[in-house]
């Protein structure tokens, strides 16, 4: 009985997640872009071992190097390939700091937001009614407003400084995400599998969690990766305009407005690698976010 | 006898899909004379849309017609290049769609949809072109045509809007027309009107009509001569009084049985069994054969399009 | 017409709910003396500063106090300059309007047609060009482009002005004009072009394209006549959203370009914590937005008849 009993082998199935992976990579300018997010990701999280200098160390820098041309000799005795800025500072290590800056602060945000937002939106999606309605109102409302003025207008009532930012740009991007999952969540309720749950009188929580929640997960990927690259591109802008983040923590918005005077006078490196580091982190974000949309939309099935 | 209006020969349109070949329409041939109504059935896959579009040259890719020639009025027009079938296109052959929702443009006015398919073909002003909608409107039964015109498709009831796009195929008196399933989106009553009409218009005007359907009861009324289609070929063509009262074709006659008014209340509807096959990849052989109750092993071969009885039949044991 | 007045008085009930929100922001949330107050003053010339706004009475006082001054036209006056500030604002409006507008046309003059090319041909290359130059058109963040630009065409060639305006309309004017316009419209002319790809594609389709082509009509009036009207609603609606957008936006290419309008004033007021324009500009702006919503939602009826018939029947 016991060799009968011995079942078949199965296929392996290929899980949602192998499949998603797949399709990814059959297409090169994404898996590029993939591999260049990696890169950059890198980069900033070892920011400190890999730069020869750290830049706000004051002990480290020395005027004498100030607005030297990419491939100078520093005093330090190292080469300063992408030159130094006006400070003195190697244009390298302060790009590799910022971007970690910039990273960060956009995926923070990014995900403080999400949090928020799927809560509410999920919430309003379940609940319905008239909390439904005033939360769509809201983000309706805030919706209509382009995140640029949205930002400007809580900088101006808050004040300065990094928390602040912090919360200004929270509060710039929980809207979509509310509006994306509560759409997703109102066309699944509707779903019999959602039924079920309720006949078996499982508590709301766990229906919302457990249940509702994974199938809403798809839009809410696209949505994020396109507003992190968003949102790290509205930090730049206010940094860069003087009204993000403070001196002390310099993102790639603020060494690219530090190079800015000298622009005129033909220093362009000063502006132009960090910009081209920060054009890099967004594009290579819109372009992920850009094929898992165009995989994870299912009207676009041709 | 006059020459014909119009001479299909063995015309194959495949869609060439990733999936594999779709052979569409699999060497079609038949042809219609002036003022003669031929009536093309088949179910729904059959290719007798596809037969139509190609025709007037507007098979979209992947499709592409592959073979054949289509004779209109002397001239071969696979031969055409595309400015000189444009001139024919809604000038000398018009084709009516099955939907007229979705085939009149819903942002744009009746008369600017009516004007630009007369001025299309004929240099003349905007009023002249109006005054010849509104009359064509007329013509198709349209009450007070001049607010009509100004109005947008979506003000109209189905079977209104289906009398003006009958109407646009009107505009520049064509020798033929094709019409794609023009009744199939509306109801019975409107319907019976809407084929009157047609057969009256074909009489008069001497306008050739070719006439698509799956409906077999449409057919019956209107139709001078009719070409059954299954899986991309004609299995049998002939007068239609001929056709419907002695089919040939086994699939003729189980299509006929099938029509709900021809069984007797309370017995099974009789159908044919199994299902029409998918055109990807058809295997040799008679394509009906899996769903005849008369196959033999003959029928692994492919049967051609034989004259029997005065008729054609694409079949080695037709009934008789 | 019925249409237009219903939308007219729901645009009223969101001003005043937008002054609600800006009152709250400013009086309740922030510290509205310290908002509204400048820095050095002496503790009796405050008292008497809150006395005059009536900070101290209770808050739905305030509001309405604020409500009657903002009518009139009174926000404060600017702590820097020392003018009413909705004097100021007002004074720099224009500046911003030209630029948002010019920027405005470039989206629509280049971005529908580069759209439409990209959706009739989407396998060709120069659609795939034109595709990965939107990506790239609404990844760059703006004010790097603005100093590439500024790079590129005023140092190093030479040909264009790098900061301030010209006269309106005016060859000088609009040398000043080029760059800073072209930079404010990349971002919504990427956003454009693929939006009327995306229109194009899916309206290439539908039947009544090849129904027109039935007809015998030339390829041109399918394309420009067919096609371009049924993609033009979503995009109008899109675009007139957006002029809101790009006038907000305007701050960024204001500063970079020098080019004197309100954004750069706000910006600089909010350095200078010169509360009463940093308020003023908030109320300008949102009753813009309020007023081209408007616009954009009657121009939407008219392009497109369903909407009309839909609201009268409502």
């Amino acid at each position: 009985m016991s060799a009968a009993a011995q079942t078949l082998p199965l296929a392996k199935a290929e899980t949602p997640f192998r499949r998603l992976a797949r399709e990814f990579f059959s297409n090169g300018v994404a898996t590029a872009a993939f591999a260049v997010l990696l890169t950059i990701i890198f980069l900033a999280l070892f920011a400190p071992l890999l730069a020869p200098q750290n830049p706000y160390d004051l002990a480290k820098v020395t005027v004498l190097d100030a607005r030297l041309a990419p491939g100078a000799h520093g005093s330090a005795g190292f080469v300063m390939w992408l030159g130094a800025d006006g400070a003195g500072r190697d244009m390298w290590s302060a790009m590799l700091y910022g971007l970690r800056i910039s990273l960060g602060v956009g995926v923070a945000s990014g995900a403080i937001a999400l949090a928020i937002g799927t809560a509410i939106g999920l919430a309003a999606a379940y609940r319905g009614g008239w909390f439904d309605a005033l939360i769509m109102r809201l983000v309706d409302l805030q919706l209509s407003f382009p995140a640029i003025l949205v930002a400007l207008i809580l900088v101006a009532i808050l004040g300065r400084g990094a928390d602040k930012v912090m919360i200004a740009l929270i509060l710039v991007q929980w809207a979509y995400y509310a509006r994306t999952v509560r759409g997703s969540a109102l066309v699944e309720r509707r779903k019999e599998y959602i039924e079920a749950a309720h006949c078996l009188a499982l508590p709301a929580p766990r229906i919302v969690f457990r249940h509702l929640l994974p199938n809403v997960v798809a839009p809410m990927i696209v949505v994020g990766t396109l507003q992190t690259a968003h949102a790290i591109s509205l930090e730049a802008t206010l940094s860069f305009l003087g009204v993000g983040l403070p001196l002390t923590e310099p993102s790639l918005g603020l060494l690219i407005a530090n190079g800015f005077e000298y622009m005129l006078s033909g220093k362009y490196w000063i502006s132009f690698y960090p910009g081209l580091a920060l054009l890099a982190t967004i594009m290579s974000i819109n372009l992920v976010g850009d094929r898992l949309r165009d995989i994870l939309n299912p009207r676009l099935e041709r | 006898m006059s020459a014909n209006t119009l001479e299909v020969q063995d015309l194959k349109t495949h869609f060439f899909t990733r999936a594999g070949v779709v052979r569409a329409v699999d060497g079609v041939s038949f042809e219609v004379r002036p003022g003669e109504v031929l009536g093309l059935v088949g179910e729904s896959g059959c290719g007798k849309t596809v037969t139509g579009f190609s025709i007037l040259g507007l098979v979209d890719p992947p499709g592409r017609i592959v073979g054949g020639r289509i004779v209109f009025d002397g001239t071969d027009l696979l031969q055409l290049d595309e400015h000189a079938l444009r001139q024919i296109r809604g000038a000398r052959i018009a084709m009516v769609f099955q939907d007229p929702m979705m085939t009149l443009n819903p942002v744009l006015r009746i008369d600017t949809q009516m004007v630009e398919a007369v001025r299309a073909h004929q240099r003349m002003d905007f009023n002249a072109a109006r005054q010849i909608a509104r009359e064509v409107l007329e013509r198709v039964g349209i009450p007070s045509p001049e607010s009509r015109l100004r109005s947008y498709p979506h003000q109209f009831s189905g079977g209104m809007r289906q009398r003006v796009a009958i109407a646009i195929a009107l505009l520049n008196r064509p020798k033929l027309i094709i019409a794609d399933e023009p009744t199939t989106a509306l109801d019975v009553t409107i319907q019976a009107q809407i084929l009157y009409e047609a057969q009256k218009l074909c009489r008069e005007s001497g306008t050739a009509l070719i006439w698509i359907t799956h409906d077999l009861s449409v057919v019956a009324g209107l139709a001078d001569r009719i070409c059954v289609m299954y899986a991309g070929r004609i299995v049998e063509q002939g007068s239609v009084d001929e056709v419907l009262d002695a089919p040939l074709h086994p699939y003729t006659h189980g299509l006929i049985g099938s029509v709900p008014s021809r069984n007797r209340r309370g017995a099974p509807l009789a159908q044919i069994p199994g299902m029409t096959p998918a055109l990807i990849n058809l295997p040799p052989g008679c394509a009906f054969r899996t769903r005849c109750s008369r196959a033999q092993p003959r029928c692994s071969e492919q049967p051609e399009l034989k004259p029997h009885n005065g008729r054609l039949v694409r079949c080695f044991y037709p009934l008789s | 017409m019925v249409f237009v007045i219903r939308r007219i008085i729901q645009s009223l009930v969101v001003v005043l709910v937008m002054s609600l929100v800006v009152f709250v922001g400013v009086h309740v949330v922030g510290d509205p003396v310290h908002i509204l107050i400048s820095d050095d003053m002496t503790q009796e010339e405050i008292d008497r500063f809150i006395q005059r706004l009536g900070l101290d009475r209770p808050v739905h006082e305030q509001y309405f106090h604020f409500l009657a001054n903002a009518v009139r036209g009174d926000l404060g006056n600017s702590f820097v300059h020392g003018e009413p500030a909705l004097k100021l604002i007002l004074h720099r409006m224009p500046a911003t309007l030209e630029l948002a507008f010019a920027a405005f046309l470039l989206a629509i003059v280049f971005g529908i047609p580069l759209g439409m090319y990209a959706g009739l041909k989407p396998e060709s290359p120069a659609s795939r060009a034109i595709m990965a130059g939107s990506i790239l058109g609404f990844s760059l963040p703006t004010f790097w482009v603005g100093l590439m630009l500024i790079m590129v065409f005023a140092v190093m060639l030479g040909w264009l002005p790098s900061t301030g305006r010209g006269d309106f309309l005016t060859w000088e004017g609009l040398r000043h004009l080029a760059l800073p316009a072209f930079n404010l419209a990349l971002f919504k002319m990427a956003l454009v072009t693929r939006l009327a790809r995306a229109g194009t594609r899916e309206a290439a389709l539908q039947d009544y394209v090849k129904f027109a082509r039935a007809k015998g009509l030339s390829p041109s009036r399918v394309v420009l006549v067919h096609v371009l009207k049924n993609i033009l609603v979503p995009v109008v609606t899109v675009l007139g959203l957006e002029l809101g957008g790009l006038i907000a936006f305007s701050v960024v290419t204001e500063t970079v370009f020098a080019w004197p309008g309100m954004g750069k004033l706000l910006i600089d007021s909010i350095q200078r914590l010169d509360r009463p324009v940093v308020v003023a500009y908030l109320v300008i702006t949102v009753l813009m937005f309020i007023v081209i919503n408007l616009i954009v939602d009657i121009v939407y009826s008219m392009l497109d008849p369903r909407v009309r018939l839909k609201e009268a029947r409502a």
